[in-house]
Parts: structure tokens; sequence; C-alpha cells
């Protein structure tokens, strides 16, 4: 599980967003806004991963119990499965 | 081909109908130097846009790819389009941005009203943002939409609002996260990924240096005194 091709993450004005480019952009207009632990996940998802390693990583990170974890990861993964961005 | 000065660059390209002849008159240069940027339109080009478009007359048509093709040229120069009315009073420059229609050049001719001859407009539609030694200068250019209102002159930014209408008169200052997806949706976004990059590093730049500001406004001259205060942190 991963990012798609074509997504970029840039940091503008102190805010972390995601902007499409190349073919992606061709279906993407829009930009996305990232709080802190969104963008966490978003860097551990530029490399291919799994749901467990991103729920190990945000324990870790955040000092969060597993229960916390996984509803916030589940919670991005839905978000970000149907705006079609990660393969 | 002919040489010309926009935004602070040498340009170079060679306009055949009279419309873009005639607005870009007064950027022609002698300047000596190489040019920054050429444009490159070839005849096909502006014939295919013609044929697309028939409501368009082949002077529009050759000023409109001619722009497209100068603004995306525009980020290799720490610069980007920003779609807005411009107007600059005092040595100041202050930019209205929305989408088609909301009423950014009614807006700036309330300003015209208002201030007379203390008022410059840069460019009613499409203005240069560019970055130059770390400071936000807004950029007249020969590219300003249906009308002639442009100067050839860069001027230190004030302010950037993102207006829409209202009965009553109020200004607020914008967050980043609040204000960017606005600000890009009346930017020219490349595809090209390194492109991209450079836009989002540029707006970086002019979110650190200049407020950008939500503002609703009526038709009154109430209005510009909002707006005007508003940028100059005047209550």
């Amino acid at each position: 599980m991963k990012i798609k091709e074509g997504f970029l993450k840039k940091n503008v004005g102190g805010v972390d967003i995601v902007v499409a480019v190349g073919e992606a952009s061709l279906n993407f207009n829009a930009m996305i806004t990232l709080n802190g632990s969104a963008s966490f996940l978003w860097s551990l998802l530029e490399k291919e991963t799994t749901p467990e390693e991103l729920v190990c990583a945000m324990i870790e990170k955040y000092d969060i119990d597993e229960e916390t974890a996984r509803r916030d990861i589940e919670a991005f993964l839905d978000k970000a499965r149907s705006a079609g961005i990660i393969e | 081909m002919n040489k010309y000065k926009i935004a602070g660059l040498i340009v170079e390209m060679q306009p055949n109908f009279e419309l873009l002849k005639s607005r870009s008159e007064n950027y022609l240069t002698d300047s000596e130097k190489e040019p920054d940027i050429t444009i490159q339109v070839s005849d096909e080009m502006i014939g295919l846009l013609k044929k697309q478009n028939p409501h368009l007359t082949i002077d529009e048509c050759e000023y409109l790819l001619f722009g497209l093709d100068f603004y995306q040229k525009l980020p290799d120069f720490d610069a980007i389009l920003l779609h807005s009315s411009c107007v600059a009073v005092d040595g100041y420059a202050y930019l209205f941005s929305a989408p088609c229609g909301t009423g950014k050049s009614t807006h700036t001719s309330l300003w015209k009203k208002h201030f007379g001859d203390r008022l410059t407009f840069i460019n009613d539609d499409k203005p240069a943002l560019r970055i130059i030694d770390g400071k936000v200068y807004a950029c007249g250019t020969p590219f300003s939409g249906k009308t002639d209102l442009n100067s050839d002159v860069c001027v230190p930014v004030k302010g950037i609002c993102i207006l829409s209408r209202d009965t009553k008169n109020h200004i607020h200052k914008m967050e980043a996260a609040q204000a960017l997806p606005k600000i890009l949706n009346q930017t020219f976004r490349p595809r090209n990924k390194e492109q991209m990059i450079k836009v989002l590093e540029l707006l970086d730049k002019i979110f650190a240096n200049v407020n950008v500001y939500s503002l609703y406004c009526n038709m009154e001259d109430d209005a510009v005194i909002t707006s005007y205060n508003g940028m100059n942190d005047v209550n």
C-alpha cells in the first residue's frame, strides 16, 4: 500500500498541502490540507508500507494507545482511498 | 523579433496582430540584453484556438496564447500569475482576487473613483507577482484581459484580498490554510512536477511576506475604505 505516483506534498505558509502533478493532475485538481498526524502518515505512505507498520509508527511518534492509532489511521485511509490517492 | 521589458524581464516576441501589438507597445525596449523569455507560439496553435473558439477574433487568440506562454514561463524567474485586479496607491500595490464575475474590476473601479490620480492600474486581470531580493512586487503586463488597464511598473505589495460580495463591508486576515486553495485556484498550476514545486515555493515566500485577507464588500465608497484600511491595519 502506498501513495500513487503524481502527488506532491509541500509545506506552504506553515501548512502541509498536497497537490497533483503530471497525469494525476488530469483527474485531481483540488488541494489537500494535512494536519500533523496526516502529514506524518503521508510521508510513511510515500514508500510501500502496511497498516500494521503505520499503527506501530503512530504509537511510537504520538505516544497514543493502539485503539486510537487504528481509528485515526482507518479514518485517514478511508479518505485517501475515496479520493483515489492510494494504490 | 521585438524586445519588451515586462515585469522587469526582457521578453522577446513578435506579435502579428493589432490587439497585442498596440497593447504591448508601451513595453517595447531597445535593451541590448539577451532575452530572459522568448514567447514561442506557432501560427498553427493560434489557428487551432480560433477554430475551437469561433467567437474569438484572431487577434484575441494571439493575445491569449502569447499571454499563456508568458505566464507559464514566469516561475523560472521567481514570479507567478495571480488572476486579480491590481492597483497601486501611494507606491503600494493592492490585489483583489476572486473567481470570474465576482466583481474584482468593479471594486477597483470604486478605488479609482475614491483615490483619483493617486491610483494607477497595474493590471486589471492578470498581474505578475514577482519576488525580488525577498520582497514581493506586483508587476504590470500587457496581458490584462478584456480591458487595457495596465502599466509598465513593479510596485511592492501591501496586501492581497480574496473578494466576495456582501451587503455589508468587512475584512478579515486569512490563515494560510484558508487562503492557499483560493490563491492556487487563481494562478497557473503547472502539470510538470519541478515547475509545481517552484510555484509552491514562491507561494510560501509570498505568504511569509504579504497578508492575505477575505474581503466582503458591496458597491459603495465605504467598501473602498474598508478594504484600504483593512490592508493598512487601520481600524
